[in-house]
């Protein structure tokens, strides 16, 4: 069973996400900055009247901001946390946004590193132009970052709890 | 003889018979002076005759007539001739007796007289011998006393004492000799004591001498060590001349190598400055271009920006349109592969664009720097002229320094050579000096020794003079 992924860059290596957690692709646009928050936060963005907190991947993952190109664009995603609760919009600043592609979910296999700190790493598929690693989209955030991006969130997940 | 004749022995016999009779003739007339008797006188007469009648005889046979007959001629002289030489001959025995007896008479008369004259004389020389007597005694009274008196006053006088007179009162000869003495003292008395006193002088005034030479002597040697001194100086000083010589030849020819070197570089900077202009112009006709460069990749910047923009938009939305349809279904299979196509020829202008834009942007930055760069550099170069010029000028002076330099030190070089060989003349002329002092030095010292030995002398004559008491 095939599934569409929308295909990145982060620094030389390439990376996707699927499809299906995608809600939309932006043109880079000016961003409204966010004073205190941490480096990897690139801004905030309203989409369809709800701010959209921007989080810059290659900041992030290799330390280096976006650069500001036509192909870095902004990819708004479902962000489930941990796969389970409430869904959020979250909005990211990626690279090389410019292609999807249909890719066989079992074709990837685990990179066999399981690293805290880059929980979101998934599996790789090995391809002729190189090496392609899956992003899960729910793991992206750490749990002091979605504290920080969606404290709503926390706390009603505490108050469940 | 008369049994061998020859005609050459009749010659010489004949001459010797002449020769014979002159000298009888003479004989007789001596004789004839001491004739005082009168019985010699009578004598004399006879034998004159008996003389006479021989040598009648003789001449008869010698003639030629007779000796023609020898026999009769030998007869004539056993006849005539020898009887007439006997009576010759007895006349003159007769002769001698007389003068005999006269002779014996006159010894006889002359010793009487001899022995009268013997008693003479014995008498007279005992009166002789008296009178002398008498007379010496007298000659000793009158002598002796004065010559005492004089003889005294002379070992005195020897003695040094020249202050003794004779008084002895005579009116002879001895008063002469007196008056002698006496002006004899009087004046050996002036004289020795002027000599005294000159003694003293010559002895004072060669102290005073023997002092000056010594200081001569030492303002000699100072004189001498000063010049070698000075010669020393000298040598020093034709030395340094020499070696300021070498510094000026080798300082005048830096400085002729500066003025040329002062000249090229003012060529060069004639001509850099030529060029400079040529670079301010091509700056600025850079200038231009790169202006016309910018609005050109302006304008395609604006195409493809444009471009770019279509490109993106459309990768966009056939993104998203890929995604919407996934999201269909089965539905939306179909549209994915449209979306997919229209998204490839999208990116595919992208890219080119894309890379077109990098290429203008980059082009268009370029150009600004070049701008910015070329007027920077336009103005350095204008600086640079202005500096260059300033070179120039200050070039030109230092041309002109260095031109009116070399004939200056020309001049010092002519000097400074002048006075190298003036100090070496010096020089010669103090090594002859030097050696005219050394010259000086040795005759004062054996002036000195000299002065020492007139010291000397001076002092026996002063010694010699002081024992003459005056």
């Amino acid at each position: 069973m095939r599934r569409l992924f929308l295909l990145f860059r982060l620094g030389d290596d390439r990376y996707a996400v699927a499809a299906d957690a995608v809600l939309r692709v932006l043109p880079l646009q000016a961003l409204k900055q966010l004073p205190g928050a941490p480096d990897w936060v690139a801004g905030l963005l309203v989409h369809r009247g709800a701010p959209v907190p921007v989080i810059d991947l290659s900041r992030m993952a290799i330390g280096r901001p976006s650069r500001q190109l036509t192909s870095t664009r902004i990819v708004l995603v479902n962000h489930r946390h941990g796969g389970q609760g409430a869904a959020h919009t979250l909005a990211l600043m990626l690279e090389g946004v410019t292609e999807t592609g249909h890719r066989n979910p079992a074709d990837f296999v685990p990179c066999g590193l399981d690293s805290p700190r880059a929980r979101y790493l998934g599996p790789v598929l090995d391809e002729a132009e190189g090496m392609l690693q899956w992003v899960d989209v729910d793991a992206l955030l750490s749990d002091e970052a979605r504290a920080l991006l969606f404290p709503d969130a926390v706390a009603g997940a505490l108050a469940c709890s | 003889m008369l049994e061998q004749p020859t005609p050459e022995s009749r010659r010489n016999l004949l001459a010797a018979r002449a020769r014979f009779d002159a000298h009888f003739d003479e004989l007789m007339a001596g004789y004839d002076g001491t004739l005082h008797l009168p019985e010699e006188a009578a004598l004399a007469k006879e034998f004159r005759q008996a003389a006479a009648e021989y040598r009648r005889l003789r001449d008869v046979l010698l003639a030629d007539e007779s000796l023609a007959i020898p026999g009769r001629a030998r007869a004539a002289v056993q006849e005539q001739l020898l009887p007439q030489f006997t009576r010759g001959s007895e006349a003159l025995v007769a002769i001698l007796a007389v003068n005999k007896k006269q002779a014996d008479i006159a010894t006889a008369s002359i010793s009487a007289a001899i022995a009268n004259a013997e008693k003479g004389i014995l008498v007279s020389l005992g009166v002789a011998l008296v009178a002398a007597f008498a007379c010496g005694v007298l000659l000793m009274r009158a002598i002796t006393q004065p010559m005492g008196s004089i003889v005294s006053g002379l070992t005195q006088l020897g003695a040094g004492d020249l202050t003794r007179r004779l008084d002895l009162a005579r009116k002879d000869e001895f008063n002469a000799i007196q008056l002698g003495f006496n002006t004899t003292a009087d004046e050996l008395s002036t004289l020795v004591s002027r000599a005294q006193r000159s003694a003293i002088q010559v002895a004072t005034s060669v102290t005073e001498i023997a002092a000056t030479s010594r200081q001569q002597q030492a303002t000699a040697t100072e004189i001498a060590a000063t010049t070698t001194e000075i010669g020393a100086t000298s040598r020093e000083i034709s030395a340094t001349s020499r070696d300021l010589v070498r510094t000026m030849t080798e300082v005048s020819g830096a400085a002729e190598r500066t003025a040329e070197l002062a000249g090229s570089g003012q060529t060069g900077l004639a001509r850099m400055e030529d060029t400079m202009r040529n670079v301010v112009d091509a700056a600025g006709s850079v200038n231009g271009k790169l202006a016309v460069l910018n609005e050109k990749a302006g304008n395609i910047n604006q195409v493809v920006t444009t471009i770019t923009n279509v490109a993106n938009q459309t990768n966009l939305l056939s993104l998203n349109a890929a995604i919407e349809a996934e999201k269909a279904g089965e539905y939306g299979r179909g549209f994915v592969v449209v979306a997919t196509e229209i998204r490839r020829l999208a990116d595919q202008t992208a890219v080119a664009t894309y890379d077109i834009e990098q290429i203008v942007r980059e082009i268009q930055s370029s150009v600004s720097a070049g701008v910015m760069g070329m007027d920077k550099f336009s103005e350095e170069v204008r600086r640079g002229m202005a500096d260059m010029q300033q070179v120039g000028d200050q070039l030109s002076q230092i041309i002109q320094q260095v031109q009116t330099l070399a004939p200056r030190v020309q001049m010092v070089n002519e000097g400074m050579g002048a006075q190298a060989t003036g100090a070496e003349q010096i020089n010669q002329a103090l090594a002859q000096l030097s050696e005219a002092t050394q010259q000086t030095v040795e005759s004062l010292r054996h002036s000195s020794s000299a002065i020492d030995e007139l010291n000397l002398v001076a002092n026996d004559l002063r010694s010699g003079v002081s024992r003459f008491k005056v």
